[in-house]
This record gives structure tokens, C-alpha cells and sequence, in this order.
């Protein structure tokens, strides 16, 4: 049976790379990278290697485009910001009945709780619910928002559950938004982890030693409704999740997990394998994730396909994830160009995979997007490309 | 699809275990840590990882326990059964907790050990672990419990065949609270 298309009809990016995703892609193509050495001591004791979102150029746009910016979190105004953005060119009314909006977060206004911000906002500006209330109350959205938090697959699980109540046409229109901070609660609990890298970090490579952390937002608008006067148009075709039912805290020691995702995914797209020409991978460059990724790959029978991994270019934005790269890989496909995967120089992972070493052009058609994380979850879901 | 009043359920709050509305655990009198360590004698899970879980994964794990511990899972492949769950609290006890040992830079104690369950969706984790469930799962936040929405998206699992069977509900805990109320979604 045929599946309802389920459109993606504009979005935005934040990060340390720029305000719209226009300003993302252009740097991402130009192969520079966002993260760098901060030493500030009001957010971690020694020196990290992290990728953070321009404090006074945020202050800037909250005050000109935001209604009483002061009024909410660093966070919420990245979300106000990102949803005005996204919303900016396309005919899709908030206000009605038929459009959702879903915020994808995995820590959300954590910074609110650390001893040394507690009373700036009411306390229960910690809770994601009173959060995504914001967003809602903001653009005047009938729905109560839903929250999807679940670790590093936040933001592709966001989509999938929108793609879900889409096809069921339980709405037209969902506006989908993840995001995560910087914050001292994150990084000390990464670094106790010893998953942090002391340089710019390295997917898939054989020196790579750990993550640098992101911040940032990403926000895609998901339509039943095909957009009008484009000669392309961008879809979700199928996504899936699983978990690997092996560890709370370390990936799968055979990739099974993330690979019953992919050939799900697959599945629920009607796409078969060889019709994959790119995958946007997780590659966080944690030594466990990136090896973890290359025997699903294997298991799929993907080993040939071009992969790279964004965290070299923003780091890791956690719950924002799978959305900003989810948002770039959608770029690639519509300007047949993948981009390099950077920090990569030699293969370091136990199965021989395909990771793109140079930005190159290619025609493109179909992605693939995967994700995993903690509590053992995987995502993956297609994207693709098709004239109108 | 069946009525939802006739999905195995199992309610945990207020000192009182219950399933499928009859009452089979109770001491009001105890605070939480001692209550579901209590349960968890009582009917003998011996799980010793149980140990190492914070408050909401024991609260979700005991909760589970007496809907899958007969082997109602048994004749489903890993990959076919999904666990939808939600709360409004999202890891604020563990949360709380982890901000307390980061709070002071000259006795500075971040413990991944803490860290690890500051995420919601550790608790559906910890339930695959025990049960080798590989399918789809979501983890939701939201202020309100909202059941037919939970029980809606899971009976759509279903009819979609993303998933032949699903654990379903919510699992929420505070200093001040706690109430875990799972279902088994099934044909």
C-alpha cells in the first residue's frame, strides 16, 4: 500500500556555524569547522574543545525578532528563533488545529537547575513539558506539544513520530524542533564519562579519542500537503528505531541494534538497499560508537556507500542532532554534493567503510540518516529527492 | 482493537502495588527506597543490577516485572516488541542529585555512575536489557498524563505492524511523588 509522502517543506539551523541553515551549509561546504578551545570557567573548570552558538549575536536576534526575549530561557529563545526562521517563507498557519508542534530536547532547560542559575526562572521551567508550553503559548498553537526525549536519537525519533501521526493524518502540518545547551551539567557529565576529546574530534579515524559537545537547534516543517511551484521536493519516505538490548551506557558489541533499525527503516520506505547513494551517519568519534556503526554497516551490506559523519563541523548537539544533520544531508541532496567528513585521515574502525574524504560532487537521490545513543537506542530513516 | 480497560495492567503508587485492579502489594508507612526494595524481596526478582538503578528505573522495573515476568513475551522475535513510555519529571531526582556533586569546585564528584540515568529513556533501556526487546520504543514528556494518547500511538504500532506487541504507560517520580502505570498493548 501506498505510504502518504510526507514533505519537507522548509528549516533551520543553529549553531555555532551560523543562524539559518543557508549560513551552516555555507561553511560546512567551505569544510570549516565550528568547534574550538574555550577556557571559561563559568561553564567548566579547564579548558574543553566544544562548538557553541554566538552568545551576542543570540542576544541580538532575541531582541530584535523576539516578543519579551527576557522572558525566556537561552534555550527557548533558540527555539522561538529557529521556528521563525523555518516558518518564515512557507504557507503554514500555527494557529490552526491541524498543525502540531513537537520539540525533540534531552536535557532542555538543565541550566536552570545548576545551583548557580536557580532562581532566574520559575522552577518548573526545568520540566520539558512547561518548556515545549512556551513554544506553544509563543505562536499561538492550539495543540499541546509533544516532547520526545530519548538520548542521542531525540531528534530522528522526533521525526519518525511525526512521520507517524502524518501518515494517520492525524495532523497536516507538524513542525518539528530539537535543541540542546552547552551546559556545565553536560560537559562534567561527558568528561566523567571520559568521552571527551581534547581536540577537534576524529569520526571513524584511528587516532580518534572521544566527542566534542555542540550546541545547537535544528527545526524542519513536515507537510501532507505538497509544496507548490518547486521542481523538486524533499521527502521522508521511512524510519524505524530499536534498541539493542546489550548496555545502559556502551553501544551494541555487534551492531545488531542500529542494523535492525536500518532494515526496518528500509522497509517502511520501500526503498531497497542499492537505491541508498549516501548515508549521514551518528559518528560521534568515541571509539565503541564508530566501530559499533561499522558493523551495521557491514551486516547491511552498506560497506560501499559514501558516509560522513557532521560532529567534526559542530560537534555533537545532542538532542538537536538528528535534526541539523538530518537538515545538512538534505542540502547534499539537493545540491549533489557531499561534503567531507572532518578529522577522518585513516580508517580506524574494525569493517571496512566508505567515509568521504574529499567534497565532492555526485548525483544524489536517496539518504540514509542513522542515530544511536544511550539506554541502547537506534534510529535510522530515508530521505529523498524526486522531481515534481 | 480491544477496549483498553482490557489490556494487563499494572499500577504502582502511594505504597500499593496493583494489577490488573487487584490489590497485591501494600505498606503505605515506608518511604519509597524502602517500599520497592521491600517489593522487590517479596517477590524475588533477583536481578542484582536492580541495585545500581536510581528511584525511576526500580519504580519502572518492578512495574514491568509483574506484567512480563510469566512469559508473556515469549513467542514474539525481539525486534517485534515496542515499549512506548512517558512521564512528566522527566530524571528530576537523579538530575538533582548529579547538579548537587557539581555544584562546588573544590569538591567537584561528577560520577558516571549518576550521569548515566539523567536520561529518561535509561529506564526503557534497563527493561530491553532484562527482557532482550530489540523493537521500536519512544520515550515522551509531558506535563499531564495522557493515556489515550500513549494507548492510541501504541495500538497504531500495531494496526501498522511496526510492532506485534507493546509496553505501554507511565513512570514518573519526584521527592514528592511517585506513580508508574504500565500496560501490555496487545491484539
Amino acid at each position: 500500500m501506498k505510504k502518504t509522502p510526507i514533505y519537507i517543506i522548509a528549516d533551520n539551523i543553529i549553531s555555532s556555524l551560523g543562524f539559518t541553515t543557508k549560513a551552516n551549509w555555507k561553511k560546512i561546504v567551505a569544510e570549516q569547522t565550528g568547534v574550538t578551545c574555550h577556557h571559561d570557567p563559568s561553564i567548566y573548570p579547564t579548558p574543553v574543545w566544544i562548538s557553541k552558538i554566538q552568545e551576542d549575536i543570540l542576544a541580538t536576534k532575541a531582541a530584535q525578532q523576539l516578543q519579551s526575549a527576557a522572558q525566556y530561557s537561552k534555550l527557548e529563545q533558540l527555539f522561538l528563533l529557529s521556528i521563525l526562521d523555518a516558518t518564515s517563507n512557507v504557507s503554514v498557519d500555527l494557529t490552526a488545529e491541524d498543525t502540531l508542534i513537537i520539540v525533540a530536547s534531552t536535557k532542555g532547560n538543565i541550566d536552570l537547575l545548576e545551583h548557580k542559575n536557580r532562581g532566574k526562572f520559575p522552577k518548573e521551567r526545568v520540566q520539558l513539558g512547561s518548556l515545549a508550553k512556551q513554544v506553544q503559548l509563543y505562536f499561538k498553537n492550539p495543540n499541546t506539544p509533544l516532547v520526545v526525549c530519548n538520548a542521542c536519537i531525540s531528534g530522528v525519533l522526533a521525526m519518525d513520530v511525526a512521520k507517524r501521526l502524518l501518515r494517520k493524518k492525524k495532523y497536516k502540518n507538524i513542525v518539528v524542533t530539537g535543541g540542546d545547551l552547552i551546559s556545565e551539567f553536560t560537559l562534567s557529565g561527558f568528561q566523567s564519562f571520559k568521552a571527551m576529546s581534547n581536540a577537534p574530534c576524529k569520526p571513524y579515524d584511528k587516532n580518534r579519542i572521544g566527542i566534542n559537545l555542540g550546541e545547537g537547534i535544528g527545526t524542519v516543517v513536515l507537510s501532507t500537503n505538497k509544496p507548490a511551484h518547486q521542481n523538486e521536493v524533499i521527502t521522508i519516505d521511512g524510519g524505524a528505531s530499536s534498541n539493542d538490548a546489550n548496555h545502559i551506557s556502551g553501544p551494541s558489541r555487534t551492531g545488531d541494534g542500529l542494523f535492525i533499525a536500518i532494515n526496518k527503516a528500509l522497509k517502511d520506505a520501500h526503498c531497497p538497499k542499492e537505491e541508498i547513494d549516501y548515508m549521514s551517519m551518528h559518528g560521534t568519534a568515541t571509539p565503541y560508537n564508530d566501530e559499533m556503526e561499522s558493523k551495521a554497516i557491514a551486516l547491511a551490506n552498506l560497506q560501499e556507500v559514501p558516509l560522513n559523519s557532521l560532529k567534526g563541523y559542530i560537534g555533537h548537539t545532542l538532542g538537536a542532532a538528528g535534526l541539523i544533520e538530518s537538515i545538512v544531508a538534505i542540502q547534499s541532496l539537493k545540491d549533489n554534493l557531499l561534503y567531507r567528513s572532518l578529522g577522518f585521515e585513516e580508517l580506524g574502525v574494525p569493517k571496512k567503510i566508505n567515509v568521504i574524504e574529499k567534497t565532492s560532487s555526485k548525483p544524489l537521490q536517496k539518504c540514509l540518516k542513522t542515530a544511536s545513543g544511550f539506554g541502547g537506542c537506534n534510529a535510522a530513516m530515508i530521505f529523498s529527492k524526486s522531481s515534481t | 482493537m480491544k477496549q483498553t480497560t482490557t489490556y494487563p495492567c499494572c499500577e504502582i503508587k502511594a505504597g500499593t502495588i496493583n494489577i490488573n485492579g487487584r490489590v497485591i502489594y501494600e505498606n503505605t508507612a515506608l518511604p519509597f527506597p524502602k517500599f520497592i526494595k521491600g517489593a522487590y524481596k517479596e517477590f524475588e526478582l533477583n536481578y542484582p543490577k536492580f541495585h545500581k538503578m536510581d528511584r525511576l528505573c526500580k519504580l519502572a522495573f518492578v512495574a514491568a516485572h509483574f506484567l512480563l515476568k510469566d512469559g508473556q513475551l515469549d513467542g514474539y522475535a525481539p525486534e517485534e516488541i515496542g515499549v512506548v513510555m512517558a512521564n512528566s519529571n522527566s530524571t528530576l531526582h537523579t538530575d538533582s542529585k548529579y547538579t548537587d556533586s557539581i555544584k562546588d569546585r573544590d569538591n567537584y564528584f561528577p560520577s558516571p555512575a549518576v550521569f548515566v540515568y539523567t536520561l529518561p529513556n535509561i529506564m526503557v533501556g534497563e527493561i530491553c536489557i532484562k527482557y532482550n526487546i530489540k523493537g521500536e520504543s519512544v520515550f515522551f514528556v509531558s506535563n499531564q498524563f495522557d493515556k489515550e494518547m500513549l494507548l492510541e500511538y501504541s495500538q497504531d504500532m500495531l494496526q501498522t505492524e511496526t510492532a506485534k506487541i507493546c509496553l505501554t504507560g507511565w513512570v514518573d517520580y519526584t521527592d514528592e511523588d511517585y506513580h508508574a502505570i504500565l500496560y501490555l498493548v496487545n491484539e
